[in-house]
């Protein structure tokens, strides 16, 4: 009787792990219309300092995770089909990364991303862009280039911005970013 | 960066500028002040009771202006100009603008701690608890000092008016 | 200054605050009336606090705000981030509550991710709304710089309220 509920709780996490389908790649991801090729910088600057690819069921696993600790966590992921982010060092040539940017920015223009928020300072460039189709948020991508770092980063789903600020209280997770 | 630190910095970095601001009367003193006590809020962001981070914050933004007033060598008081204008003689027909700028000049003026309770109180309106923490006096004192403080400003309000 | 002074203070103050009692309000207006200086006291009162209420907290120069904001990078006294920290508290306490079979199962699955993947997947989703998060500073400063706070923030708003437009159409569209 006393490990009846234990045999219950792991045959339960033992179906749901079995149903889970394959993890995601990037290539699955590319086939999604909030998709963004940011290009490859790495032969000028090396490796990406930082690349992320989430998919689909990686996401899923992680609001699965969070749901007891934050139900609001977890239904924003929820919504979420990709994360994808590269971050480049730059050295003091940053022509690449501008060029790359600029790149990008023609190409989100011309397959119907709208810019939502746009900063150009000498020292620093920034890029916020969505797309939407027939009333669906498809896609948000952000791209900053300073005199340190190239930052692309495309969230492939619905994303609220508000709800961003409050979820990301509950990761109590202190990722320090260079804000200068 | 701490995103507790970001909204600390969000929510309180006006407040803890205007205190530095009034005592120091040097806009670049001020500054300096002002993100010293943000360093210490920083590194003893463990220590504080997250309740109670904005009057200590006041506290030693206060605390630090005075030290810096203590050093100023000469003790002579910097121009005051940037706080305000010559508003001398009567404020007969003055204008609400201009009635600001001989307050913000005359709460300049007032000795300590007169000015912090007047720029704590009556213009980042703090409750008089919370400025009785962060001064180190009792209510009582606060209230008292308060008033005289207050008392101060008439009387040079009554001068100046026709 | 003498004790009756302080007395007065103390009234003229409460009067004003609206923390006088309505019968002592009453008692001091009364005595106003036979008292010239007294009277005058209180409407100076009622003058200086109407041009007290015209002062506001001053807003911070946009150079102190960025130096504000870079005192965590200047002055790190915790532990930097690091892509393989799963020490978080209340990840860990999450770590600790799942239950063994996830591990026996994983084995069994190599394409089900490990309690480790699942954790390393949140960091990186964290990485990746930090940067948001920076992008967002960004934008924000600079609106700031250019337009000041408040209208900043209507901009924020209005930039919020688009992307959130999008957002209760997926949710109609949904339904």
């Amino acid at each position: 009787m006393k490990h009846a509920w234990i045999n219950k709780v792991v045959i339960g996490v033992f179906c749901t792990l079995l149903a889970v389908p394959a993890m995601a790649q990037e290539d699955e991801l590319k086939d999604l219309p909030g998709y963004v090729n940011f290009g490859d910088l790495s032969a000028t600057y090396g490796e990406p300092k930082i690349t992320i690819n989430l998919g689909g069921t990686m996401l899923n696993f992680v609001g699965m995770m969070s749901k007891s600790e934050s139900p609001e966590t977890s239904e924003m992921i929820s919504k979420l089909k990709g994360i994808r982010v590269q971050i480049y060092g730059l050295d003091e040539n940053i022509d690449a990364a501008r060029s790359q940017f600029s790149q990008v920015k023609g190409d989100l223009k011309s397959s119907g991303w709208e810019p939502i928020v746009q900063v150009n300072e000498d020292d620093e460039q920034v890029l916020v862009y969505m797309k939407a189709e027939g009333g669906n948020m498809e896609g948000m991508t952000v791209m900053v280039v300073d005199n340190e770092e190239a930052v692309f980063v495309n969230i492939i789903g619905q994303l609220n911005p508000e709800e961003l600020g409050r979820v990301m209280d509950s990761f109590d997770v202190d990722v320090d970013v260079d804000l200068d | 960066m701490s995103k507790k630190y970001r909204q600390w910095v969000k929510e309180y970095q006006d407040q803890a500028w205007t205190v530095a601001r009034y005592i120091l009367k040097d806009a670049q003193e001020a500054e300096d002040a002002t993100q010293e006590a943000f360093v210490k809020l920083w590194k003893n962001q463990d220590n504080i009771d997250p309740k109670r981070v904005r009057p200590w914050l006041m506290k030693v933004t206060r605390n630090g202006c005075l030290d810096r007033l203590r050093r100023r060598r000469d003790n002579v008081e910097l121009d005051e100009s940037h706080m305000a204008g010559d508003v001398a003689g009567p404020m007969q027909g003055a204008t609400a603008t201009e009635i600001g700028v001989w307050l913000k000049r005359a709460i300049g003026g007032l000795k300590e701690p007169y000015r912090s309770l007047v720029v704590l109180r009556d213009i980042n309106q703090h409750s008089y608890e919370e400025v009785a923490v962060m001064l180190e006096l009792n209510l009582a004192q606060v209230k008292t000092y308060l008033h005289r403080a207050r008392k101060q400003l008439r009387e040079q309000l009554a001068e100046v008016r026709p | 200054m003498n004790e009756y002074d302080d007395k007065w203070e103390e009234r003229i103050n409460a009067l004003l605050d609206g923390e006088l009692e309505a019968d002592d309000a009453e008692l001091l207006k009364a005595e106003a009336t036979d008292d010239r200086e007294l009277a005058r006291a209180i409407v100076d009162a009622y003058q200086l606090q109407q041009a007290m209420d015209a002062l506001r907290v001053e807003q911070a120069p946009a150079s102190l705000t960025k130096k504000l904001q870079a005192i965590p990078r200047q002055h790190r006294s915790k532990p930097g981030f690091s892509l393989f920290n799963f020490a978080q508290p209340r990840w860990a306490a999450a770590l600790a509550a799942i239950p063994l079979v996830v591990i026996a199962v994983s084995l069994m699955r190599p394409d089900t991710p490990s309690a480790a993947e699942i954790a390393q997947a949140r960091q990186e989703m964290a990485i990746a709304f930090a940067y948001l998060d920076k992008a967002g500073v960004i934008t924000g400063r600079e609106i700031e710089s250019t337009v000041g706070r408040t209208m900043a923030n209507a901009v924020t708003d209005s930039v919020n309220r688009t992307i959130q437009s999008q957002s209760l159409n997926f949710k109609e569209n949904e339904a």
